[in-house]
C-alpha cells in the first residue's frame, strides 16, 4: 500500500497546525462566519442540519488495518460511534465538535489520513475499482495512477479553485464499478494496438441537476502523458467553465455546450504547448509508485480450497453468502470477500466503531492488512484465502457484518438525505430501509438477481439515482416528501441514465410502487435477464402500465 | 403562526432555539415566539452570531398548539426532532 512520503508527511502536519489556527481565530473572532466556511471546507468540514459533519479521505478506498482502527476510535471518541462511508470511496462523521475538529485532524495525520480536498471546488478524492489488483482481467492497478493523479492534484495552485468540484475515476478492466462514465473525468487503463498500456481518457460525466454519460476525449493515451493531459483539460475547463452560474459550471456542461470535437480540439491545443514538459511522468516514478502496490505474498503451498466448498455444502446460509458476497481473486487460492454494510432496516453505508474495529481486525488476520471501500458502499476484504473465508464469515455473523446481499435488490446506494443533509428535499435513508424490510426475503432476493436501486434526497444526486437500475429521487412538493422514480439506469460499463417513469409517488407509496416495478420484470423476464436486461427489451410500458394503470 | 430563531452553537454545531431570556436552548418548548415579521427577533438573535456563540441565524414558522410549539416544515422537524432513523 502507498505509504506516504516526507513532502506528504510535511504538507499535512502544516494543515494541522493551519486549520488548528484558524478555529480559534474562529471561536475567538478575528475570522467570521463567511471567511471560515471557505477554510473549513478545504478541510472536509461541512455545517449539516444537525451539526458539523467531518469527511475524511480515503485514497483510492484503500485501508490499512491501523487506518481503520483509527477511524473506529475518531467515532468512538469524538462522535456518536459510527461512521457512514460514501459513494466517493470516503468517510463521514456526523456529529463532530468545531473544537475538537483539529485534534480529530491530528489523529488522523498519525496514520497518514487527512481531510484535505473532500470539500470545496477542487479535484476530490480520487476514486478507482475496489478490486483493484485483484479483479481477473485487469490491465494494471488503477491505483497506481489513482495516486499519481492524487499527488499532481493536491493543493495544486492552478486547479485548486475551479469553476466547480471536480472527480475523477481510474478503472483497469472492461467492467466498470467505479461509476467511471459518470465522472468528470474517467480513465480506463487499456492496452494500445502497439501492445503499449496507457488510457482511454473520458471526460464530462456526472449526474447532479443534469446527468450525463462522460465521452471519450483521447482514445488512447500514453502512460507517461498522463498528468500534462489531465492538465490541459483542467486548463480548458478552468478557462471556459461557467464561473458565473452555479448550475453549469461543471465540466459536462462545457463539454455538451461546446460539443466533444471542439472539445478535444482545444484539450489538445492546450496540450501541444505542455506535452513533453515538466509534467512527463519519468518511468522511475511509475515503478516507485508501483512497488507500494506490490501484490502481497500469496501463498501458493497449503491451501485447502475443498475445505471450502464442504464448507458451502454443510451450512447453507454460508453459502447462500458465499453466492453474492464472495468472488474469485486473480489468485488461485484465494477469494474476495464483500462486507455488506446494508443490514436490513439499518442506515445503508454506515459502521459501528466495533464493526470497524473488527473488519481492521479480520484484514489484519486474514486479508494482508488490506480493506477496500466500494463506491457502493460497502467494504471489501480483497485477499482472503479461500480455506479461511468460512472463518471470516463466522466472526462476520457474530458482527452483525455478514448480510448476504451484496449486488442485490437491498443493496442500495443511498444517500443522507433530509435526516442529515442541508441540502436535501426529503429523506432517503428510512425509504431504503423500508425497501429493504419489503425484499427482506433472501430467497426472493436471489430470484430477482442483479438489481441496483439507489436513492438521492435532492437533485444533486449524491445517491447515484440517474445510474439506479431504478433510481429514486426525493422532491418537496409544497412541504410534503414525494419521490420521482426512473427505470434504466447504469453507473457499469454499460452506462445509461434512468428515465422517469411517471408521476411521483408519496413517501408512503414508494415502496408499494418499487414491488410493483420488481413484479412487472419478474413477469415480463426471460431465462437469464437481469432486471436491466428486461427493461432494455420490453421498454417503459409495461411499467408505466402496472403503476398507473392502462387509461 | 409565529416565528422562533434557530441556529447551531459555534463550537459544537449542535441546534439551538433563542429564548425570551435571550438565551440559546436545545429546546424548542424555550424558544421565544414573535408573532411579527420576526426582524425584532432576528436583530436580537444575531447578537449571538456577533458573539461568536452560534452560527447559521435563521427564521423559521411555528405554531403555538395546545401541545406546544410545532414547526411547520419537515426540515424542521426533523431538525427539532432528530434523524427520523
Amino acid at each position: 500500500m502507498y505509504r506516504y512520503d516526507e513532502f506528504d508527511h510535511t504538507l499535512v502536519q502544516e494543515r494541522v497546525q493551519q486549520f488548528r489556527g484558524q478555529v480559534t481565530r474562529r471561536l475567538n473572532g478575528d475570522l467570521d462566519e463567511e471567511e471560515f466556511k471557505q477554510l473549513r471546507l478545504r478541510n472536509g468540514l461541512y455545517l449539516q442540519l444537525h451539526a458539523y459533519m467531518l469527511r475524511v479521505a480515503i485514497p483510492y478506498g484503500t485501508l490499512a488495518s491501523k487506518q481503520m482502527r483509527k477511524l473506529a476510535h475518531i467515532a468512538r471518541k469524538y462522535d456518536r460511534s459510527y461512521g457512514h462511508f460514501t459513494t466517493r470511496q470516503n468517510i463521514q462523521y456526523n456529529w463532530p465538535k468545531l473544537v475538537d475538529v483539529p485534534e480529530i485532524l491530528s489523529e488522523l495525520a498519525e496514520v497518514e489520513m487527512h481531510a484535505i480536498q473532500t470539500s470545496g471546488n477542487c479535484i476530490r478524492n480520487v476514486t478507482a475499482d475496489h478490486l483493484a489488483g485483484v479483479a481477473s482481467g485487469e490491465v494494471e492497478d488503477p491505483r497506481v495512477y489513482a495516486e499519481l493523479v492524487r499527488q499532481w492534484s493536491t493543493l495544486h495552485p492552478e486547479i485548486s479553485w475551479l469553476p466547480r468540484k471536480f472527480k475523477i475515476a481510474v478503472i483497469g478492466t472492461e467492467e466498470d464499478r467505479a461509476a467511471m462514465r459518470v465522472h468528470d473525468i474517467g480513465l480506463r487503463i487499456k492496452v494500445g494496438s502497439s501492445g503499449e498500456t496507457g488510457f482511454e481518457v473520458l471526460a464530462g460525466g456526472g449526474l447532479g441537476r443534469t446527468p450525463y454519460i462522460a465521452s471519450t476525449v483521447k482514445d488512447f493515451l500514453k502512460k507517461e502523458h498522463l498528468l500534462s493531459y489531465l492538465e490541459a483539460i483542467l486548463r480548458v475547463y478552468n478557462q471556459l467553465g461557467r464561473r458565473d452560474n452555479l448550475y453549469k459550471a461543471r465540466i459536462k456542461i462545457l463539454v455538451d455546450s461546446v460539443g466533444i470535437e471542439r472539445f478535444r480540439t482545444l484539450v489538445e491545443n492546450e496540450w501541444e504547448k505542455i506535452k513533453d514538459g515538466p509534467l512527463t511522468v519519468p518511468k522511475e516514478e511509475f515503478t516507485r509508485i508501483l512497488s507500494y502496490f506490490a501484490p502481497p505474498q500469496y501463498a501458493v503451498t497449503g491451501l485447502q480450497p475443498e475445505r471450502f466448498e464442504l464448507e458451502k455444502r454443510d451450512n447453507f446460509d454460508f453459502a447462500q453468502w458465499c453466492a453474492t458476497n464472495v468472488s474469485d481473486h486473480k489468485q488461485a487460492g484465494y477469494s474476495i470477500i464483500t462486507i455488506s454494510l446494508k443490514p436490513i432496516g439499518a442506515p445503508p453505508g454506515d459502521a459501528s466503531a466495533e464493526q470497524m474495529d473488527l473488519v481492521a481486525d479480520l484484514a489484519e488476520r486474514f486479508s494482508h492488512d488490506e480493506i477496500r471501500v466500494t463506491h457502493e458502499q460497502n467494504l471489501v476484504l480483497p485477499h482472503v484465502r479461500t480455506d479461511e473465508v468460512y472463518l471470516v464469515w463466522k466472526e462476520l455473523m457474530d458482527g452483525g457484518l455478514a448480510t448476504a446481499n451484496a449486488g442485490l435488490i437491498t443493496d442500495m446506494i443511498t444517500c443522507p438525505g433530509l435526516d442529515y443533509c442541508n441540502l436535501a428535499n426529503a429523506r432517503s435513508i428510512p425509504v431504503a430501509q423500508d425497501i429493504a424490510k419489503r425484499f427482506s426475503d433472501i430467497e426472493q432476493q436471489h430470484d430477482i438477481g442483479e438489481f441496483k436501486i439507489k436513492i438521492s434526497g435532492c437533485i444533486n444526486a449524491c445517491g447515484h439515482h440517474h445510474v439506479g437500475h431504478i433510481g429514486v429521487l426525493g422532491v418537496d412538493k409544497k412541504g410534503e416528501e414525494f419521490y420521482q422514480i426512473t427505470l434504466g439506469g447504469s453507473g457499469a460499463e454499460d452506462a445509461s441514465l434512468g428515465k422517469i417513469v411517471g408521476r411521483a409517488f408519496a413517501y408512503d407509496e414508494v415502496v408499494d410502487a418499487v414491488e410493483t416495478i420488481v413484479d412487472t420484470y419478474v413477469e415480463q423476464r426471460e431465462s437469464g435477464e437481469r432486471f436491466l436486461d428486461t427493461y432494455r427489451r420490453v421498454g417503459m410500458k409495461p411499467f408505466k402500465e402496472s403503476l398507473y394503470g392502462t387509461a | 403562526m409565529g416565528k422562533v430563531a434557530t441556529a447551531n452553537y459555534l463550537r459544537g454545531g449542535e441546534i439551538v432555539y433563542f429564548t425570551a431570556s435571550h438565551q440559546w436552548s436545545h429546546d424548542l418548548e424555550d424558544a421565544l415566539v414573535a408573532f411579527d415579521d420576526g426582524s425584532e427577533l432576528l436583530r436580537s438573535a444575531s447578537l449571538g452570531e456577533q458573539a461568536q456563540i452560534v452560527v447559521s441565524l435563521y427564521l423559521i414558522d411555528v405554531e403555538d398548539t395546545k401541545d406546544g410549539l410545532k414547526v411547520l416544515s419537515q426540515r424542521e422537524r426533523i431538525r427539532a426532532m432528530g434523524p427520523t432513523v
